[in-house]
């Protein structure tokens, strides 16, 4: 269920930041490439797909990270690049900011370009641990052993998150700014909980009641560390304002009769990140402690006159306190199904906000909450109504890239039917 | 229960509005009461509403109209320029609740909606007189100290610098009246006139591109132009001149769209300056009403037309409010056939410093603005003393025409350049447009018939036609194009 919403959305969520680097550390070490781990006898069989050791034969069957590379070589990657580069010979697949998301590995050895994201993208580079990493003595290895040969641990949630954030919000030095997004690349929405249920998984994970509810959770700091982490960044320089941190839809929509009119400080664009407040229906141990508010963030960035330095100390701040309440986030047993209960009837209440970025962070928290619910409380229909109050309109042969005619009342009302149906339930 | 909701109204109240009792941050405290210290309408009235048969025998009518006043009072839309504020007015409403201020009592609304009594105070030295509107000192200038003497024969042979030392403003140079006009219009950040993005978030009707002589005539003019005033006719022609910058034989309307789009280039780059100073003096963006409202308020759409398209300067940056250079360029044009030297080539240097300024970055470089703004004004000055040299005999109002009509925007018809160029080409002669171009563009002639409670509706009709404007079809129709068809 949320995987079809996630995907019918495709552009939903939080916005914002920050910490994996193709080569974590500025590391040395070199890729070897998806052709060192496709062997059938290690990575790349073929028999029964959910089994260990056909990691690489899902990855190349299902997994569209595989065709990032190839993406940037379609007509429209290569506009992009002649677009943002104001130059009618660029080219996408050559250029370094592209391929450090679109082939992390191709962008340090151009032998690895058709990689795209291949597997020492997320797992590091593998020149230290390839000829080890399937012996015994590797099982012995802590996990600061591993990390200081480049093996990324991804079974950690906020470090699997923060490797996710990575690329698909953004990180200084791999920035999807909004010249980029003017020449055409989508803009970048994240949620943890909805992404990873989507996500073809090479990988076995064990059914764990009140995973996605805690995945939602820990993908909250983490998009808030990502983002604060970009927003201190780019008011480092002399840039000017970022309007990629901002919600496009609080520019971008029609003014002759509009349809929503503006919640916030009237007439100053918005940085529309509600999902981490919203952590606090989950309970106090789960909930974002004082000190990791996006609050004072919030209204900064909702102030044009806000001095940029004011703006860096605070992001920077946010985003140490937000990794770090991460880190404790994915160290918790996820939360109990009467947490669940409670905070799914919490959060489908109506919202006072009419922007829609706000109220697709609401349906997503509620949507992944809902997963976590026990099978017998799921109702998923009610919760596919609210999806499609926020679906983007068909506009003739064109499609609507932003929310045109959205009505809040409809999600509104869609959402107390969420809570009724859950409240008339057993 | 309401736990989630609370921290998100946490949230709204950091960001949000303030208490209405509290003047928001940035407005200043509202005003009190009216201010008794001018004539306006009051006084004015008493001689300026009705023919009267002694001051016809006396030749009074040979300068001014009779009816001037009743003119301005039934059918000009300024007078009811503060009625607009009223909380009756659905739009002053809206605005009022949504801002958290009573905008009839806003000094920054007043400034344009009534007479400014003190135009060169600070914002909260201000004091306004309300009852009348936008009366007649507001453009004709405080009369305290012309109020007697204008009435006296005498007063036609004074000259308009002594007029203006004595407070009366010297409506008849094109010039003049165009910085006038302007600083409502568009702007005059010196004089604390300007509709903020804030404002116009609020409710605040999207401002009109100026055009002179359109403005003039649809106001609905009070006044004759100076070559069917018989008291004017009848000067000695270089009194004509010095007295009523007319000089026989002159076009004087040609001579208004001329002078006047110069004249509303170098005060709308005036306004950028001096947003651009302070914003750099700030280190923040120009307020985003500087910047051109559909360069970010349109929805989004895949595949998308702008990406087809191509972007003239960086993609994604906020282009800057459109200035009117596109008509200049065409009086330039003019000026050129006409015997001047061709100062285009200037005007394009100037304009692309102006546009690469607003690309350096997001909102652009507002130090490098303010340069180029300033030289855009400088330019225009010196341009204007140029073109003041020419007569506007038959032949020089052919060569306008001509040009205004024969050069098409050089980066093609946008919305701004369209309709002055339209409201220009029907200022010099009405019979060269053809109905389709009208069709296309804003008409602004009997906004004052349209009752106040309807505006709101003519207003997002104008919307609607700026955004569905589409520059091929323009172009099409356009009279150089459509003749040939």
């Amino acid at each position: 269920m949320v995987a079809a919403v996630a995907a019918a959305m495709a552009s939903v969520t939080a916005v914002g930041g920050p910490v994996l680097e193709p080569n974590p550390g500025g590391s040395s070490r070199a890729f070897v490439g998806v052709g060192g781990c496709a062997a059938s006898g290690c990575h790349g069989g073929g028999e029964q797909l959910s089994k260990a050791g056909s990691e690489f034969t899902i990855w190349a069957t299902a997994d569209p990270h595989h065709r990032a590379f190839a993406s940037l070589l379609t007509p429209e990657g290569q506009r992009m690049a002649r677009l943002y580069r104001r130059d009618p010979g660029a080219e996408a697949g050559r250029d370094q900011l592209c391929l450090k998301c679109h082939a992390p590995q191709g962008a340090i050895d151009r032998r690895f370009l058709a990689d795209g994201v291949g597997c020492e993208s997320c797992h590091g580079p593998a020149e230290a641990w390839r000829t080890t990493h399937y012996l015994r003595s590797w099982k012995s290895l802590g996990e600061s052993e591993r990390r200081s040969l480049d093996f990324i641990a991804s079974g950690n949630l906020a470090e699997r998150a923060i490797a996710c954030a990575a690329c698909h919000l953004g990180r200084p030095g791999m920035d999807v700014d909004h010249d980029l997004i003017a020449a055409g690349h989508p803009r970048l929405t994240f949620e943890f909980a909805a992404y990873h249920d989507m996500y073809p998984k090479h990988w076995n994970e064990p059914a764990v009641p009140g995973r996605s509810a805690q995945m939602w959770a820990v993908g909250q700091a983490v998009a808030a560390a990502t983002a604060a982490d970009l927003i201190a960044h780019r008011a480092s320089g002399d840039r000017g304002p970022e309007l990629a941190d901002y919600n496009c839809f609080s520019c971008h929509r029609t003014i002759v009769n509009p349809t929503s009119d503006s919640s916030g400080r009237l007439g100053a664009n918005e940085w529309s990140f509600a999902g981490l407040e919203l952590t606090v229906a989950l309970g106090s141990r789960y909930s974002a402690p004082q000190d990791v508010s996006a609050a004072n963030l919030l209204a900064l960035m909702g102030n044009p006159k806000t001095p940029s330095r004011e703006l860096e100390v605070e992001a920077k701040r946010l985003h140490t306190a937000a990794l770090k309440w991460a880190a404790t986030l994915a160290s918790l047993p996820p939360p109990a199904a009467d947490v669940c209960q409670s905070a799914f009837l919490q959060l489908s209440q109506p919202i006072d906000s009419r922007h829609w970025d706000v109220l697709a962070q609401r349906f997503l928290a509620v949507a992944a909450i809902h997963q976590s619910l026990p099978p017998g409380n799921r109702r998923p229909e009610p919760l596919a109504r609210v999806r499609d109050t926020l679906a983007f309109p068909q506009n003739g042969s064109t499609r609507w890239n932003s929310p045109a005619g959205f009505r809040p009342e409809a999600f509104n009302q869609a959402l107390s039917d969420v809570r009724s149906s859950a409240l008339k339930g057993g | 229960m309401r736990v989630p909701v609370a921290a998100v109204a946490a949230i709204t109240t950091v960001v949000g509005l303030q208490a209405r009792d509290d003047p928001p941050r940035g407005w200043t405290a509202p005003i009190r009461g009216e201010s008794e210290i001018i004539h306006s309408a009051t006084d004015c009235r008493k001689c300026h509403s009705a023919e009267d048969p002694e001051y016809r025998a006396g030749g009074v009518y040979d300068l001014i109209l009779p009816d001037c006043s009743e003119t301005w009072e039934k059918r000009d839309p300024h007078s009811r320029a503060a009625r607009s504020l009223d909380a009756s007015h659905p739009i002053a409403a809206r605005m009022s609740r949504v801002l958290g201020v009573d905008v009839s009592r806003q000094a920054e609304c007043l400034v344009c909606h009534a007479v400014d009594v003190k135009p060169a105070a600070p914002m909260a030295g201000k004091r306004f007189a309300w009852k009348h509107g936008v009366g007649c000192e507001a453009c004709h200038g405080d009369a305290d100290k012309w109020f007697g003497p204008h009435t006296l024969k005498s007063w036609r042979q004074i000259a308009p610098a002594e007029k203006s030392r004595l407070g009366m403003t010297d409506l008849r140079d094109p010039v003049v009246r165009t910085g006038v006009c302007v600083g409502c219009h568009v702007g005059n950040l010196a004089e604390g006139k300007f509709v903020t993005h804030q404002m116009y978030a609020a409710g605040h009707p999207p401002l009109l591109p100026y055009e002179t002589a359109t403005f003039d005539r649809d106001q609905p003019a009070h006044w004759r132009p100076p070559e069917s005033t018989p008291y004017i006719r009848g000067l000695p022609a270089d009194d004509a001149a010095r007295l009523y910058h007319h000089r026989p034989g002159d076009h004087s309307t040609a001579r208004s769209v001329a002078l006047g789009a110069l004249a509303s280039l170098k005060y709308s780059a005036r306004l950028t300056a001096d947003a651009a100073t302070e914003a750099s003096r700030n280190g923040i963006a120009l307020d985003y009403a500087h910047y051109d409202c559909f360069a970010c308020h349109h929805e989004l759409e895949h595949p998308s037309r702008r990406q087809s398209r191509g972007f003239a300067g960086v993609p994604g940056r906020p282009l800057m409010r459109p200035l009117p250079t596109d008509l200049v360029e065409a009086v330039l044009a003019h000026a050129a056939s006409s015997g001047l030297p061709d100062r285009r080539p200037d005007l394009r240097r100037t304009d692309n410093q102006l546009r690469i300024a607003f690309d350096r970055k997001a909102f652009g470089d507002s130090v490098e603005i303010a340069t180029a703004a300033t030289a855009m004004t400088r330019q225009c000055d010196q341009w204007l003393g140029d073109l003041s040299k020419l007569k506007y005999d038959a032949s020089n109002v052919r060569t306008l025409l001509v040009a205004l009509i024969a050069n098409p925007p050089q980066s093609g018809w946008d919305f701004d350049s369209a309709q002055v160029r339209a409201w220009a080409v029907g200022s010099v002669d009405p019979t060269a447009l053809p109905a389709e171009v009208g069709k296309m563009t804003l008409r602004t002639a009997g906004l004052g018939a349209i009752p106040l409670a309807s505006l709101s509706e003519a207003h997002s009709g104008r919307l609607v036609l700026r955004q569905s404007f589409d520059p091929r079809r323009f172009n099409n129709v356009w009279p150089q194009n459509s003749r040939k068809q």
